[in-house]
């Protein structure tokens, strides 16, 4: 509410910590550099995390949380019952139901694009794409509520986001690059962050050395040229230094988990980020999306949603369980979405299209009242009859479940200020706590 | 529909006399430019020294740094002509035509940095576009020939958008854009009019005067072209009677109307899209000709006049708008030929300011009084790394993978709206940590290493990653560094000077 009403720039709180970066110019590794840092940490209100588990491609609801037992549409799929009486979902998340008591499923989400670029940067930003501003994805929305006052950790990870950034297109938009992710996982399929360490042969004494020379040589040509890109050049050093830092590093080492765990989630990609996500949650960070690719199920669904639904059921029902036991499930909100559904009706290539017009997403943990359903499609899956959620909806929910006001407002590339959701969009009350 | 008084201003200029040589060109900015500046009084900064502008001028025209040779020898030059011929130079250098080329192609098919099939079509279509600057061709017809690309064919046997690879055509254009009338149309307004029509596809602009309607008038200019199948390779037909177009959700039917509000008169059997492009190109239109200035204003001096570029509308007004009117007419009188343009921009005193600041007032940007520091796009700073790691210009391409030069293109992409450079983190973590940094400092540091003394090694390699002599500062700093950890360290020690110059946002940035 503080902000209500009040647009700013994304970089308030920069300036305060930069002057404590320029001024350590013999180390960068010095404490006083990072006490200057935990000071304002301190000021920021705890406020809840949010894990995204993107499912690229769109998932298909009826295959999953919207299943039509009997109708021609369902296939040959089954559905199980649910540790919450009288939901059921598809056959293919066993252990995912038996989390029901914490998770909401809204099968009524009505959108717009059917397009995948388009439909995602609708998705990931809550509002239509358009040509003049550069609306940012809410990872980077939530980094820019946190500021940039944390410790070594950026506030928005991207785990494995093959093909969900497009080249030449800044997910941070009008927020800059101070609040563009983090992205963890190459090609390679190792979950680490690119160039965090040293290059090979070169000693922590003499990267000092090169620091040193770099910042005197950089003052005059930095003076002489002000302006944000100045302070942002400084501001991306010191961020990455941070990150190379020891406790920085070990944070995303997943290798020094013990093997049960691991195991837990599965050796699959995208189980290993998840436990990277829960790392990172229990380090504070507020937003960390991981992806799932291969969704896009136009041909052979049901082979393609059952493979997918395998190491998809595991990680997410262990995340749920390990943040659970941890005490982080109550101050972490984890949230189930692709692009958009998929045609209720299966073409001849035993495949389903993309379908915007009525779809499910799930909500679970902290902020959500679990153990409901919202929302109804009919009988055929084809259209919304009951309380159709919209993406601003949506989003609104979500960022009220993590104790953010969707009314805050941003000043965009265009000079007029965009709040954090559309203000068409009213969060789902009855999915909140 | 645009209402008859800002018709009225757009052809205003029409009436104005203008000489449309280079020298005019330059003339009429530096008029504007200083008319501005004193009525707002504001102080210019001063010419920029030979090294700052040599510089600037080879990353702008021929998309990298120069190498410590060329900047050499323009230092050492004596003539008081020097800066002219070191434009006419660059203009007539084969990196030019490519830079050339990859700039444009990056704005007309910005799909290829996300669509792996796209790539197919990117030798054959920039060799069209290297091929119509090398001879430097009117604009308006090379736009003409991209809109109105000839599509052949029949419905049972189309015409293929993909026959020979390497043959220049610009047929890439229309295959990108799915054959989609409505995208064409939203890509040759925004790039070539200066107008973003998109927004106005499903609703009403809504900050200006374009509507819906107006979005599928236009649209409907494209309407016969469809493809055979699916996916990027489908042969495409035209149906060349096609005047009207169904709009989307709705269900009216558009009629093919200019922008101006005419309707255009399209003889028998040709196309509509031929009278687009005529339309669009024609003397006098009051859009072409000022966008495509605008647009290289901004490439050049980082701002447009009008900016964002392809923003032009009453809401958006031009920082100076009698000189946009006169870049325009300028262009159009002398062809619609680029190397005018270019010679003209780079021969002013706009141009050729220091990017230093003298005064707090020359921060804002829109007014030109220092010049800007442009962010050097992701193709400028890798060619002008591999210049660093000392690799010619032949082995460029074939050497480097295409992965990996694809992530650098990644990582480095500057978005399309101009402005002050902006460094991410991964950014900074790259160029302190990367594998690909450590062999181009290793390669360059040894070749420096050669020289008789660490002065003379320091001063080779501020020249060739800098483009500039060292300071007196910075040679004492940088021979203290080298000679402080003594002969054993010294390799080690040269490369962490070259690491250091690297890492410099003076190497970064085009300033």
């Amino acid at each position: 509410m503080r902000y209500l009403d009040s647009p700013r720039k994304g970089q308030i709180s920069r300036r305060q910590w930069l002057g404590g970066a320029a001024a350590g110019t013999a180390t960068f590794t010095t404490s006083h550099w990072f006490r200057s840092l935990a000071l304002a940490n301190d000021q920021a209100a705890p406020r809840r995390s949010c894990i995204l588990l993107w499912m690229a491609g769109g998932p298909s609801q009826l295959d999953t949380f919207d299943v039509k037992p009997g109708h021609a549409n369902a296939g040959d799929l089954k559905a199980i019952s649910t540790s919450v009486p009288d939901i059921q979902i598809s056959e293919h998340l066993p252990r995912v139901a038996r989390c029901m008591d914490r998770l909401v499923v809204i099968r009524s989400m009505s959108t717009k694009e059917g397009d995948h670029g388009r439909a995602t940067d609708h998705l990931r930003t809550g509002y239509l794409p358009q040509a003049s501003i550069q609306f940012p994805v809410l990872g980077s929305l939530v980094s820019n509520e946190h500021r940039l006052s944390r410790g070594e950790l950026p506030n928005y990870v991207s785990i494995f986001p093959r093909g969900l950034f497009r080249a030449g297109i800044s997910p941070s938009g009008f927020l800059g690059a101070d609040h563009a992710p983090l992205v963890v996982g190459g090609v390679d399929g190792e979950l680490t962050v690119e160039n965090a360490s040293l290059p090979e042969g070169v000693s922590m004494v003499q990267n000092t050395g090169r620091l040193e020379l770099l910042r005197g040589l950089e003052a005059d040509f930095l003076s002489r040229h002000p302006g944000i890109g100045a302070e942002a050049h400084r501001s991306a050093y010191a961020r990455g230094l941070k990150l190379m830092s020891e406790s920085a590093r070990e944070a995303f080492a997943i290798q020094s988990e013990p093997d049960a765990i691991r195991e837990r989630y599965g050796r699959s990609q995208f189980g290993q980020g998840c436990l990277l996500a829960r790392r990172l949650v229990e380090r504070r960070v507020p937003f960390i999306e991981v992806t799932l690719g291969g969704w896009d199920t136009h041909q052979d669904n049901f082979d393609g949603v059952k493979n997918l639904c395998a190491p998809l059921d595991q990680a997410w029902s262990t995340l749920i369980a390990d943040l659970a036991e941890r005490g982080l499930l109550d101050s972490t909100c984890v949230v189930w979405m692709g692009e958009f559904g998929r045609t209720p009706a299966i073409n001849p290539q035993a495949g389903r299209d993309h379908y915007p017009k009525a779809w499910s997403v799930v909500l679970g943990g902290g902020g959500i009242r679990g153990g409901q359903v919202i929302g109804r499609t009919s009988a055929d899956g084809m259209s919304v009859e009951e309380r159709p959620v919209t993406t601003p909806d949506l989003l609104a929910t979500i960022c009220t479940a993590m104790e953010l006001d969707p009314r805050t407002q941003n000043i965009s590339n265009v000079a007029r200020p965009i709040r954090l959701v559309d203000p068409e969009g009213k969060a789902v009350g009855e999915a909140l706590l | 529909m645009i209402g008859p008084m800002v018709l009225a201003t757009l052809c205003l200029a029409a009436n104005a006399p203008a000489d449309s040589g280079p020298i005019a060109v330059s003339a009429l900015i530096d008029r504007r430019i200083e008319d501005q500046a004193r009525t707002r009084e504001i102080p210019l900064s001063p010419r920029a020294d030979d090294a700052e502008f040599f510089r600037r001028l080879t990353i702008d025209l021929r998309g990298h740094i120069p190498s410590a040779d060329e900047v050499r020898e323009f230092l050492a030059d004596p003539s008081p002509d020097k800066r002219t011929r070191a434009i006419k130079e660059s203009l007539a250098h084969p990196d030019h035509g490519r830079h050339f080329a990859t700039t444009w192609r990056r704005l007309l098919l910005p799909e290829a940095e996300s669509q792996a099939q796209v790539q197919y079509f990117l030798p054959g279509f920039e060799a069209w576009l290297i091929e119509a600057r090398e001879k430097d061709r009117g604009f308006d017809e090379v736009v003409r020939e991209l809109v109105a690309a000839p599509i052949h064919g029949t419905p049972d046997q189309p015409q293929m958008v993909l026959t020979d690879l390497s043959a220049p055509n610009p047929i890439a254009y229309i295959a990108t854009k799915e054959a989609d009338p409505g995208k064409i149309a939203a890509g040759v307004t925004r790039l070539f009019l200066g107008v973003r029509l998109e927004c106005a596809q499903c609703h009403d602009h809504p900050f200006d005067k374009w509507t819906r309607k107006q979005f599928w008038n236009q649209a409907a200019f494209f309407s016969g072209i469809s493809r055979r199948g699916r996916g990027t390779f489908a042969p495409v037909i035209e149906a060349r009677e096609m005047r009207t177009i169904g709009v989307m959700e709705t269900g009216d039917t558009a009629e093919a109307v200019f922008l101006t509000g005419e309707t255009p008169e399209i003889p028998e059997g040709t196309s509509p899209r031929k009278a687009y492009a005529t339309w669009m190109t024609s003397p006098g239109n009051p859009f072409f000709a000022r966008a495509v200035v605008n647009r290289v204003w901004a490439q050049l001096m980082g701002t447009g006049l009008v900016d964002p570029v392809d923003d032009f509308q009453a809401m958006n007004p031009p920082s100076h708008p009698e000189l946009l009117d006169e870049l325009a007419m300028a262009f159009e009188s002398s062809g619609y030929q680029f190397d005018t343009l270019y010679t003209g921009i780079c021969s002013s005193a706009a141009y050729q300011r220091t990017s230093r600041s003298t005064d707090p007032l020359q921060d804002d940007a829109r007014l030109f009084t220092r010049m800007a520091v442009k962010p050097m796009t992701a193709e400028q700073l890798y060619d002008s790394l591999l210049l660093v790691a000392d690799q010619s210009a032949d082995d460029r391409s074939a050497r480097q993978g295409r992965g990996d030069k694809r992530k650098f293109l990644d990582l480095f992409a500057t978005p399309e709206a101009s402005g002050e450079p902006v460094t991410s983190m991964p950014q900074s973590l790259y160029l302190m940590n990367s594998g690909s940094i450590e062999r181009a400092i290793g390669k360059r540091a040894k070749l420096a290493a050669e020289a008789a003394s660490v002065e003379e090694t320091v001063q080779e390699l501020t020249l060739a990653i800098l483009g500039r002599p060292a300071s007196h500062q910075e040679l004492t700093l940088a021979v203290r560094h080298i000679e402080e950890g003594g002969a054993s360290e010294r390799p080690q020690r040269i490369e962490d000077f070259c690491w250091a110059l690297l890492n410099l946002p003076e190497f970064r940035w085009n300033h």
